[in-house]
């Protein structure tokens, strides 16, 4: 139940720079995910704000109070780690009263509060077993029961569901978010998988070599992504350059190196402007009857079950085209292809 | 279309056995020459050790079944006290080697300028003899040694430390050469501790000292206990350093064995002795290891 | 990674820094200092209290490690049985390790309760037992006896130190090799034997500096006709005659070659071959 900020934190090991110039904001009650590749500094960032980091510069604050100070052990914050770091000479009740032993919770106490975190992520009963004599799926909740149950003011997870089979993971996913609302800790949530990003959060940060690269809830930046990196860590984006030819109310023309497209964009963009254009496959049609409509050959299709998946060679340009159930298509077939009237417009360099 | 599988050809006993045949030839082979050679140069002294200790096998004189000797053991001052005294210099020094080696090593874990050059420099007991060791620290510590002289410039007594009844200068001498053999065996079951766990610690609230005390201990035991077992059974058995820097009473039990054997030709005698601390130490081992099996279900 | 903010001042790194290295100084380079000016010591002047140091100094302590015939076949004994016991309990523990580490054996834990009890049982205990038995077949006094004698208590090191390094060797790099084409020999010399190299070089170490140190077997077994450098130590040091000068000498003798052996092996031993050699019993 507090507001995280970061500013302008910076963190090197060495010469290299794992975070550079940070400001971030959370919320009260927020889940905000960190997204980014791997070495992107979001694992750095999270460690930071627990306090298992020293930042080199900048500040950070919990409830409008810089704690950078604070040593990890004095910061009301609760990490669920990716390894999950299950005290392996401790039982599961144990484990999850860890944090209260520390504030010194009087045992009756703390006996109630570990049941009822434990029936929080449906492991009750299992109290007395060994970490080792449960799954990985079990682990990762009594790593979650252990940092809830302290009732912390923020609640950091590092990848914690990097370790489990995707079935799992599209489970466990949907549980954390149920969990969060119901508890609402402000939350800092660190991932790689974009899926799950889209899934939990209410906002997402995109982080790219040590730096923010873009802020913004899960549609905004999946369909106006502002930056190349967000727009190709995304999804699969078809990022195309253009240069504006002309511009007139709210519709403009850009000539690609596919040929000319209309476009509608809100932004104000003007004759000669450099952009560059990201469509996404699920919204080029193959078919005709539309305003940019191109042809190509079609040069591989993958059946992915759902959907197929295409690359289509237009001109030059090879674009990932997606349509739903199985292949219509063949190799080396000439196709009709329409591409939507909005893109998302990306306007650095 | 998916196959079907034929059904497996029924096993061939014969050709198992066959194999686990040359299996046992074959390991046979490749354990006698080191296993044999413990086994011949181990087993067989140890039985003569027994057998003397009860008056077979006797060197010298005529052999007979009799608990004489065991009987002089316990009933003869010296050979009584003797037995306790290596007790004490095994607890004592196994005791502070291992507050001293806990210590040191869990400081080592933290980073400090220099930390490198000490994880080579404390070693270095380790390859000193305890012999030498005991020539050092009596040079150092000693009645005549180098601290005495200069304490006594500024007109102090200097206390005494070795040759003393309690054997403070012998517990001195093992205890250098024992921590730093603790040293690297703790710190490096230490070491393997997941870094992750001791953050997650930190993170749930646990100061330095809880750290330690609840994650970094409780999961560095079996190092531990290993340690402590091995410096306590070569401290109890010893000889070299208690021969050297001792009273003249009480003498450490190993001591007398010698004096037994080289001096008076009393084999028997110093193979009842020999039983004694065997067994002694025997009954160590076999209470360690209780110990570990009934810890062994919480750790790992 | 840095651990943050979790002591009251930064300057705890500098303080434990402090703490150690004056520990050292005490405990190490000052013995250390005092043993080597005891070997520098004139014999003429002596070294008596009150003196803090040495009143003149020369190397006839030294010389008389050529002149005094005792000490020159100490450590001619010394220098020579230690290679021999090394390459013995190589020789017996190659089979043993690779047994051991990589075979299903029957009996494992008795055998391996067997290769531990050299070094739990008092080397008093053991030599009580020998001392006669080789006095029976005449063994006593004599350099195969002393040989004997210290491959007992120093081959369970190399025997375990051998089967950690055959058990480490990832089961996947033989399956290559034999899915290659390898034969079981060829196997054995092109793949395994130049992985378990470097433990038999820690072995090795181990074993050279055990056998350099051994002193109550070899006392027992050897003296008066065989002395190694600990036991002729021993003798210095003492009953009536005390001569801290000789034992000095004899002291840097014996440790010089072992501080450069752990110095080298400290970059080519790899920490886990000690651990899991020691650590887990």
């Amino acid at each position: 139940m507090a507001q995280v900020e970061l500013r302008g934190v910076a963190k090197a090991y060495g010469t290299t720079a794992a975070v550079r110039d940070v400001h971030l904001e959370a919320r009260d009650g927020e889940f905000l995910t960190i997204l980014g590749p791997s070495g992107c500094g979001k694992t750095t960032t999270l460690r930071i704000i627990a306090g298992l980091l020293d930042p080199d510069a900048g500040e950070v604050l919990i409830d409008g109070r810089p704690v950078h100070h604070l040593p990890a052990h004095r910061r009301e914050t609760a990490m669920v780690f990716q390894s999950y770091a299950l005290f392996p000479h401790m039982t599961v009740a144990e484990n999850v009263g860890f944090g209260l032993r520390m504030r010194r919770v009087p045992a009756d106490e703390r006996r109630a509060r570990v049941a009822e975190a434990l029936a929080m992520v449906e492991l009750d009963g299992l109290g007395d077993r060994y970490p080792r004599a449960l799954s990985g799926g079990q682990q990762q909740r009594v790593a979650v029961a252990r940092a809830v149950v302290t009732r912390p003011k923020v609640l950091l997870f590092d990848e914690p569901l990097s370790n489990l089979d995707a079935k799992l993971r599209e489970r466990l996913r949907l549980e954390l978010r149920t969990l969060q609302q119901r508890l609402r800790i402000t939350t800092v949530y660190v991932t790689h998988d974009q899926a799950e990003a889209l899934v939990l959060s209410d906002r997402i940060v995109v982080m790219d070599r040590g730096r923010v690269v873009e802020v913004g809830a899960p549609q905004d930046v999946y369909r106006r992504p502002r930056a190349r990196v967000t727009a190709e860590f995304l999804g699969i984006a078809n990022l195309i350059e253009a240069t504006v030819a002309g511009a007139q109310g709210g519709r403009y023309v850009a000539d690609t190196p596919m040929g000319r497209l209309e476009m509608a964009c809100d932004d104000r963009l003007a004759s000669g402007d450099a952009v560059t254009l990201s469509f996404r496959p699920e919204d080029i049609r193959i078919g005709t009857g539309g305003v940019n409509c191109l042809t190509g050959t079609v040069q591989q299709a993958a059946y992915l079950g759902s959907i197929t998946d295409y690359v289509i060679s237009v001109k030059d340009v090879r674009l990932r085209v997606q349509e739903p159930g199985e292949p219509a298509h063949r190799i080396g077939e000439t196709v009709s292809l329409v591409l939507p009237e909005g893109p998302a417009v990306i306007r650095e360099q | 279309m998916t196959e079907v599988l034929p059904a497996s050809p029924a096993l061939d006993i014969s050709r198992l056995a066959a194999r686990r045949r040359r299996d046992n030839w074959i390991n046979l082979l490749l354990l006698a020459p080191g296993v044999g050679f413990l086994a011949l140069f181990l087993v067989i002294p140890l039985a003569q050790v027994f057998l003397r200790s009860v008056g077979l096998a006797a060197v010298g004189q005529a052999s007979r079944f009799t608990w004489e000797y065991y009987r002089q053991f316990w009933t003869e001052p010296q050979y009584r006290d003797g037995f306790f005294f290596s007790l004490w210099l095994g607890v004592a020094s196994t005791l502070i080697s291992l507050a001293t080696a806990l210590l040191f090593s869990a400081l080592m874990q933290i980073r400090f300028p220099g930390r490198l050059l000490v994880s080579v420099l404390y070693k270095i007991p380790l390859v000193v003899p305890s012999l030498v060791a005991a020539f050092l620290i009596l040079s150092l510590i000693g009645p005549g040694g180098i601290l005495a002289r200069l304490v006594f410039h500024w007109g102090w007594a200097w206390p005494r430390l070795v040759y003393d009844r309690w054997g403070w200068g012998v517990i001195l001498v093992l205890v250098w050469h024992n921590v730093p053999f603790m040293m690297v065996i703790i710190s490096a079951v230490m070491a393997s501790i997941p870094l992750d766990i001791l953050d997650a610690a930190r993170n749930l609230g646990a100061s330095p000292w809880a750290v330690f005390r609840c994650v970094t201990v409780p999961l560095s035991l079996s190092g531990i206990s290993a340690a402590t077992l091995l410096v306590f059974i070569q401290v109890f058995g010893a000889f070299a350093v208690p021969s050297l820097l001792e009273s003249a009473y009480p003498t450490a039990l190993p001591v007398i064995m010698q004096m037994e054997m080289m001096d008076h030709a009393n084999w028997a005698l110093a193979s009842a002795l020999g039983a004694v601390l065997t067994v002694a130490s025997g009954l160590i081992l076999f209470l360690y290891y209780r110990l570990v099996q009934g810890r062994g279900a919480g750790v790992r | 990674m840095t651990r943050t903010g979790a002591f009251p001042s930064r300057a705890f790194p500098w303080l434990l820094a402090g703490l150690f290295f004056s520990l050292a100084a005490i405990g190490l380079i000052v013995p250390l200092a005092v043993g080597v000016l005891w070997s520098l010591v004139n014999p003429r002047a002596g070294w008596f209290p009150p003196n803090l140091v040495p009143p003149s100094l020369s190397l006839a302590n030294w010389r008389a490690m050529f002149s005094v015939p005792e000490m020159g076949d100490a450590a001619i004994a010394s220098f020579t049985i230690a290679p021999i016991v090394t390459v013995l309990c190589a020789a017996l523990a190659l089979p043993t390790g690779y047994a051991l580490g990589r075979r299903p054996v029957p009996f494992r834990r008795a055998i391996e309760f067997l290769v531990l009890a050299p070094i739990i049982m008092p080397g008093i205990v053991i030599a009580t037992g020998l001392g006669s038995v080789f006095i029976r077949i005449g063994l006593e006094h004599t350099v195969l006896g002393v040989v004997l004698v210290q491959t007992v208590v120093v081959l369970p090191f190399m025997i375990r130190i051998v089967t950690a390094t055959f058990e480490a060797v990832p089961q996947d790099l033989i399956d290559a090799a034999r899915n290659l084409g390898a034969g079981p020999l060829s196997t054995a010399w092109r793949v395994l034997i130049p992985l378990v190299v470097p433990g038999l070089f820690a072995g090795g170490v181990f074993t050279f500096i055990g056998s350099m140190e051994e002193f109550v077997l070899t006392f027992i077994v050897g003296s008066p006709d065989v002395r190694t450098l600990p036991v002729l130590l021993f003798a210095y040091l003492g009953g009536r005659s005390q001569i801290f000068t000789y034992a000095a000498v004899v002291t840097i003798v014996l440790l010089a070659p072992t501080i450069m052996f752990l110095f080298l092996a400290e970059r080519a031993l790899k920490q886990e071959y000690l651990a899991a050699g020691l650590g887990k019993m």
